[in-house]
């Protein structure tokens, strides 16, 4: 790459979720994704360190493994990049207006909570909100399989949220009594059996006709409903006040849903049609593979063919938008 | 002379032993050289002639030294009492008084006493006659007078009930020496064994005669009787033979209902699951050895073994995957067993997809090869531990990619005629899970505890188990 350096981004994006929830495999698969989508947002790392990491998590999507966690994750940034804008070349004379021409970039970094947010040291507590404080655009990772079994997002949300709202809402300035920011809430592992019954069961599945795949999908309009949904089967089925707690801190029109998958559906080799006897993309791996691997906990699971992602470029891509309309405007307004 | 006198005292012997039916007891008593000796001969229940022998009791015991010396009267008296108490005379029934040596004082002075309380009495001299063996002799000489039954069930062709009769050995007057084959099935019976009784008929009652037992293999067996006496019956071709200590009641009771139908030609299919750890996979090879081997046992010749394996499915296209394999089909037990061994030496397949394995397949790939019904039956026992692979998406276990339903072909095989199926699980049936639960339905076994009996029973396989403690006439 021939420009390493990029100057710091105004807006960024953070992607927060609990641990597990997926938020490594979305960013494998968001940097594999954006690259077959049609469209100008790449995404790369801020510095020599963040590319390496994101080629390596992207590396080990491609070889249909989950990519394994890193340490310090937060500490690394990624750059999402746009292109451009071509047609203001023709304005190239009135650069002292103000419009800017370079291209955009959207930082994009991670908050991975050790534990529970309650729990969590001071100062990793202060610099968790600190960089979604900075953040204008959130990626919320809400894992409904972990909710199964756990039913502890709230834990993670409702604290921290809290604590966020209480610092920006004091502030003078603020007025409108709602967090500034950009929330895209993305319900991740759309691919998982229990995730796609239950919106089978709500009706909510719908089919792409452009599609070559017939892949379902739930459409954005129809995510809330499942998001409730599945926040009601929540094993502690406190997990329903995340839509409150969502409701209560976020402009209605900074909101919005997404049902996702880093891998999403299998196809059998030599077919080409979704087949809903047989879907399932995840495989666990014997107790024996996983000896092999010289990684620190070993690999449970593996991808059973290749990796298909589901939605994962359209909330980046969402927020990303929106930040820049937002700089626009501001930048106009001023 | 002394042959004619033993001709004599034999003859009145066998009349008198014959006609104790109509007189009671026979009192033999015997004056001899050294003291007198009683024989006591009576009738047991089921009319053979039993002998109590007095031992002798000598003079010295009797009389002291008396009869040489000039006695008074009360000496007599008192030798008197004493020479009847021990030759027992004065008892209701026959009397043979036996003078069995030369005559000397206390011999001629004994019969004197005995002829004179006992005058109606059979009064013999033969010197030198063994009284103690002709009366033995005569004994078994004697034909029998009542007709000898062997002890057998039969299953009344109505209702298939087992019933307790009698097979004629001998009839009434048969004599010593006398033999009647037999020829018998034999059920599966206790640890102990086949009781041979013998009864004698008195119009409608039976009397028990004697009981013996002995271990035999189910099956069909050939035995001579033997009339040695009466009341000794000696089986000929049944080695081991003993007397049955068993309580009659009990063993009468022990008869049941009813002959479990023992098949006429069994199949099992040991279906064995060959991923996972090596102890686990080397213990449900153990243990179908050991089912091949029990099953054989109690069905000598009418077992047929097919052995199946199958391990876990592929869900990475690079892994090629092992189907179920058929190491033997219908083979003798013996050679199944050899087959086995094989297994065990190639050890466990591949770990694999570790939440289930190809029991449907090998389900599938098991109809397939039993094709259409056959006049036998079929046993399936599925040894392993991870579940079946559902047909399509519906758990966390990734449907077959073959598709087969397991319910399905479950269902199938259970449908066929004399099937049955049965489980032996890694884990205890508490938790075993529904699949398994399913599976063994009718006979489930936990691998590190394997009930074979329970199994057995639960899969049809018990004949065995009955116990059949009677010879089986048809
Ligand atoms: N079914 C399904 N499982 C996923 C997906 N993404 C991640 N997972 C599972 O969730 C685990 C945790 O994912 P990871 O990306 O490491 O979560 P993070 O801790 O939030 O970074 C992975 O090891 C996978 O087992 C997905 O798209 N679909
Ligand atoms: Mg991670």
């Amino acid at each position: 790459m021939s420009n390493p350096t990029f100057e710091r981004p105004e807006h960024s994006i953070a992607m927060w979720g609990a641990p597990g929830s997926g938020k490594t495999t979305m960013l494998a698969a968001l940097s594999l994704a954006l690259i077959e989508r049609d469209g100008p947002w790449k995404l790369v790392g801020a510095d020599a360190n963040a590319t390496s990491v994101l080629l390596e998590k992207s590396a080990a999507l491609d070889r249909q493994e989950f990519p394994l966690a890193t340490i310090d994750i937060e500490k690394f940034r990624w750059l999402l990049v746009g292109s451009s804008p071509q047609q203001d070349r023709r304005f190239g004379g009135w650069r002292g207006r103000s419009r800017d021409t370079r291209a955009p970039k959207i930082g994009l970094n991670m908050i991975d909570p050790p534990g529970q947010v309650y729990a969590g040291g001071a100062a990793q507590h202060a610099s968790l909100l600190q960089s979604l404080e900075e953040s204008r655009g959130i990626i919320y990772l809400f894992d409904p399989t972990q909710e199964y079994i756990a039913g502890d997002a709230f834990d993670y949300l409702h604290g921290a949220l809290l604590q966020l709202a209480s610092q920006m809402l004091a502030k003078e300035n603020e007025t409108s009594g709602r967090l500034p920011h950009y929330l895209a809430v993305c319900i991740t592992k759309f691919d998982d059996l229990r995730v796609l019954k239950t919106a089978t069961k709500l009706n909510v599945l719908t089919q792409d006709p452009s599609d070559p795949h017939e892949f379902p999908t739930v459409e954005d309009a129809d995510a809330p409903t499942l998001f409730r949904e599945l926040c009601e089967i929540s094993a502690r089925g406190s997990a329903r006040r995340v839509l409150n707690a969502l409701e209560r801190f976020f402009h209605k029109d900074r909101l919005k849903f997404f049902v996702t998958s880093s891998i999403g559906f299998y196809l059998k080799p030599g077919t080409a049609v979704f087949d809903p006897r047989d879907f399932q993309n995840m495989v666990r791996l014997s107790p024996e593979a996983g000896r092999d691997q010289d990684s620190e906990k070993g690999a449970q699971y593996r991808i059973r063919g290749q990796a298909r992602p589901i939605n994962v470029c359209e909330p980046v891509i969402w927020l990303a938008e929106r930040l820049l309309a937002e700089r626009q405007e501001a930048r106009s307004g001023r | 002379m002394t042959g004619s006198g033993e001709d004599l005292l034999r003859k009145a012997l066998s009349e008198s032993i014959r006609a104790m039916a109509a007189t009671g007891p026979l009192t033999v008593a015997e004056v001899a050289a050294d003291g007198i000796a009683r024989f006591q001969l009576s009738l047991d229940g089921a009319g053979t002639p039993r002998c109590w022998v007095q031992p002798i009791q000598s003079w010295h015991e009797l009389i002291g030294e008396r009869w040489g010396e000039p006695a008074g009267p009360d000496d007599q008296e008192a030798v008197r009492d004493a020479v009847l108490r021990a030759a027992g005379v004065l008892t209701d029934g026959t009397v043979i008084l036996i003078s069995s040596f030369s005559p000397t004082v206390n011999t001629d002075q004994a019969m004197a006493i005995l002829r004179t309380a006992r005058p109606d009495a059979l009064a013999l001299t033969v010197p030198g006659a063994r009284v103690d063996e002709l009366i033995s002799e005569t004994m078994a000489e004697e034909p029998i007078t009542r007709l000898y039954d062997l002890v057998v069930l039969k299953t009344k062709p109505d209702t298939g009930r087992l019933e307790l009769t009698g097979h004629q050995l001998f009839p009434s007057g048969a004599k010593r020496g006398e033999r009647t084959p037999v020829s018998f099935q034999v059920a599966t019976t206790d640890r102990r064994g086949v009781a041979f009784a013998v009864v004698a008929w008195q119009g409608r009652h039976p009397q028990l005669v004697s009981v013996h037992r002995v271990r035999l293999p189910p099956g069909r067996h050939e035995a001579t009787a033997e009339l040695r006496a009466p009341g000794l019956v000696r089986f000929h071709g049944l080695p081991g033979l003993v007397a049955d200590e068993r309580d009659w009641a009990d063993l009468v009771a022990s008869i049941p209902e009813s002959l479990q139908e023992a098949p006429a030609a069994v199949h099992l299919i040991c279906a064995i699951e060959i991923c996972g750890h090596s102890d686990q996979v080397r213990t449900r090879i153990d243990q179908a050895g050991q089912m091949v081997d029990k099953v054989a046992a109690s069905l000598p010749g009418r077992l047929k073994v097919s052995l199946v394996t199958y391990a876990a499915h592929s869900y990475d296209f690079q892994v090629k995957e092992e189907g179920v394999l058929i190491p033997a089909w219908k083979v003798a037990p013996g050679q199944a067993r050899e087959e086995l061994v094989g297994l065990d030496r190639a050890g466990p397949a591949p770990w694999g997809y570790p939440d289930g394995a190809q029991l449907e397949d090998m389900l599938a790939a098991v109809l397939a090869r039993l094709g259409p019904e056959r006049d036998e039956d079929t046993v399936l026992l599925i040894i392993g531990g991870r579940n079946p692979h559902p047909p399509a998406a519906s758990s966390h276990i990734l449907p077959c990619p073959n598709q087969h339903d397991w319910e399905q072909l479950v269902r199938r095989f259970e449908r066929r005629r004399g099937a049955r199926l049965g489980v032996i699980h890694d884990r205890p049936p508490e938790q075993a899970g529904r699949e398994w639960t399913r599976l063994g339905r009718a006979a489930m076994a936990h691998l590190d505890f394997v009930d074979f009996p329970a199994l057995r029973a639960g899969l049809g396989l018990s004949a065995r188990d009955q116990a059949v403690n009677f010879p089986l006439i048809d």
